[in-house]
């Protein structure tokens, strides 16, 4: 299984090629000099020169491309074109509380929603069916920026029972995991029910109670270690889009993670940083996948690795 | 005449589907005794896995509902049967190996995990070594090695793994076997020695068996009885020879015989049955399968026929109404 591992591990570096190239591709197309930019309309002409030699776009594309890829892989992920600070340290500064935020959202949304998703499916028809699939649509369908200032405004402005910026304590943490858990304890909600409805029509649930096994074993050992396959994947693209996704929860909720550095690179077009980023995201996604690969095949014995 | 093992009276099951209420068994009777061999056949749609699903007490939730007759089990009534009664009941007295082997194992569990359940369920008794020996013994009466229990169903072929079922099916040594088709779903060239096994295991155990089929062929040389189903009734029930003899028979199952190929005969072509199987939905007054049938007289069309016997054999067709005044 290691083989098989560091085989998928090895296989993330295509895939960063690829996604770096792309948004390489996007940014030297897109119209704006960097050098303006940075130095402002009214900076000189050689400065503007001076300035794009320095960050070596007075090359072709494919040669800045290069040069970055090399520096990239010897951990040189550049400086910011804003403030000129080192790209990497300014990262790792930030990625706790993004991986924070978003595993403390998963985990809410998972320990709450499979079991509610479980319950409606056994009670399908009656009265927790009917209450978890509406507030699963309610959930889906509310933005988390609305979600999250109503979450404000009920339980720091009114009750005053958390904090409602900041990521100081854990205490911090509670709303914002709340506002980005909500929609995943939505889809959680959704899919296991779904999932376990599919399962328990299948034959070889039939068969289990032709045998004579009572219906809460039916349930935990037949039903649920089947319905939990796509329970499974859905919390694998789950986190993986908390990665990049939680944009709108830390802008909200002031987080310095990832996802508010993001959007102010994105904006300064500070492209170091957006590269730096969006590397770290695709990284981190497939990590996730991996791990969601590893736990499916402990559960499903049809799938082996190709060691 | 040795006690009845099962006796099924005036059965009554409907589905209520959101479209319509489909009435799949329509007053079915059927007598089995201890050991018998019963062999049950009918077109598709005849409510055979119905029956089975009502004894069993495993009609879908809800949907599925007896709505009249009885079902005596060892002369108790298994429509008043407590869940607890019944769940002791499955898998250990009464068991089932359903018509698709594909589907009727659960992906994820090894298949000796999966026959260990039963032993679990109605041995609880048994030391773990205990239990390990005798799937190891039904494994290898099945003929499966009995190494290979720890792997997955997804690594056994079709007809390996309807043994794995029927070996789940009779390691309880169940009284009543009740086997739906199955080989269908089978290859020609195993269907033979699957149904050979069952056999052989049936008799080991001194099981009774109802045998659902659509091929009278099997039924001749399994059952010891048979019962012809139409539209949810038993329309033709008699000893194989009487009902094979073909001198009496009731109309549709003369069909069936008619459109089977036979091999020792040489006929220019078959005679299928014309028409369809009435709508469950719709059933008519009279006979149901009146619509269909080269004979019908004006008192099919108006009134049920009620069963006319002679001895042991039974016909629900006004052809044989001579046979009452017997
Ligand atoms: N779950 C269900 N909901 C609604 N109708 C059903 C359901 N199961 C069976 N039926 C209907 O009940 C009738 C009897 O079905 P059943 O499955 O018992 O037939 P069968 O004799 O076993 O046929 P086959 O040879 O195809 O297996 C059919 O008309 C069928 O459409
Ligand atoms: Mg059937």
């Amino acid at each position: 299984m290691s083989k098989y591992i560091f085989r998928r591990l090895l296989m993330l570096i295509p895939v960063v090629l690829g996604i770096t190239f792309l948004i390489f591709l996007i940014l030297s197309l897109s119209p704006g000099d960097p050098a303006i930019l940075i130095l402002g309309s009214d900076a000189s002409h050689e400065a503007l020169v001076a300035k794009r030699a320095e960050l070596g776009l007075d090359k072709p594309m494919i040669v800045q491309y290069a040069n970055y890829v090399l520096k990239v892989f010897q951990g040189d992920f550049g400086k910011s074109w804003i403030d000129g600070n080192n790209v990497l340290p300014m990262f790792l500064e930030r990625v706790p509380y993004t991986l924070y935020l978003g595993s403390l959202a998963m985990l809410f949304a998972v320990i709450l929603g499979i079991p509610l998703g479980v319950v409606a499916a056994i009670k399908q028809h009656h009265l927790v069916d009917y209450f978890s699939i509406a507030s699963a649509i309610i959930l889906f369908s509310l933005p988390a920026f609305w979600f999250g200032m109503m979450a404000q405004i009920l339980f720091s402005l009114i009750l005053g029972w958390l904090p409602a910026a900041g990521a100081d304590t854990p205490r911090h943490f509670i709303l914002p995991a709340l506002t980005l858990g909500a929609n995943i304890f939505a889809s959680q909600i959704r899919m296991t029910r779904t999932s376990m409805l599919d399962v328990v029509k299948q034959d070889f649930i039939r068969t289990a109670r032709a045998k004579g096994v009572p219906e809460l074993k039916v349930i935990t050992r037949h039903v649920l270690r089947n319905g939990m396959l796509p329970v499974v994947t859905q919390i694998g693209i789950s986190f993986a889009s908390c990665m990049g996704g939680s944009v709108v929860t830390e802008m909200v909720f002031s987080i310095p993670g990832i996802g508010s550095l993001l959007i102010n690179a994105v904006k300064s077009r500070d492209i170091p940083v957006v590269m730096g980023t969006l590397i770290f995201v695709a990284i981190v996604v497939g990590i996730i996948n991996l791990i969601v690969d590893i736990i499916y095949a402990f559960i499903d014995p049809r799938v082996k690795f190709k060691g | 005449m040795e006690r009845k093992l099962l006796e099924v009276r005036n059965l009554h099951v409907r589905y209520n589907t959101d479209e319509a209420v489909v009435y799949a068994l329509n007053g079915l009777d059927i007598d089995l005794e201890k050991g018998e061999t019963l062999g049950l056949v009918g077109e598709t749609g005849a409510g055979k896995t119905t029956l089975a699903l009502s004894i069993m007490q495993l009609l879908p939730q809800k949907v599925g509902q007896i709505t009249g007759g009885s079902i005596l089990y060892d002369e108790k009534e298994l429509l008043k049967f407590s869940v607890k009664d019944m769940l002791a009941l499955r898998g250990d007295k009464i068991s089932m190996i359903f018509q698709d082997p594909m589907t009727s194992l659960n992906p994820v569990m090894s298949v000796g995990d999966q026959i260990s359940e039963v032993l679990e369920q109605h041995f609880p008794e048994l030391s773990k070594e205990q239990k390990s020996e005798k799937i190891d013994e039904i494994m290898n009466m099945v003929g499966i090695p009995s190494s290979r229990k720890v792997e997955y169903p997804h690594q056994f072929s079709g007809g390996m793994k309807q043994r794995i079922v029927i070996a789940m099916a009779l390691i309880a040594e169940p009284d009543l076997l009740i086997a739906d088709e199955p080989t269908t779903a089978l290859d020609v060239t195993i269907q033979a020695q699957i149904l050979e096994l069952i056999r052989q295991l049936k008799v080991k155990f001194n099981s009774a068996m109802i045998l659902i089929s659509h091929d009278l062929g099997v039924v001749a040389e399994v059952c010891d009885n048979v019962a012809i189903m139409y539209a949810g009734e038993v329309i033709e029930y008699g000893p194989i020879e009487t009902v094979y003899l073909k001198k009496d028979n009731h109309p549709y199952t003369r069909g069936l015989f008619n459109s089977l190929p036979e091999l020792t005969r040489n006929v220019d072509r078959l005679e299928p049955i014309m028409g369809y199987m009435v709508d469950p939905t719709n059933l008519p007054a009279g006979c149901s399968f009146a619509a269909r049938c080269d004979r019908c007289m004006d008192i099919c069309i108006s009134k049920k026929p009620p069963v006319f016997s002679d001895g042991a054999h039974s016909i629900k067709c006004y052809l044989y109404q001579h046979w009452a005044d017997k």
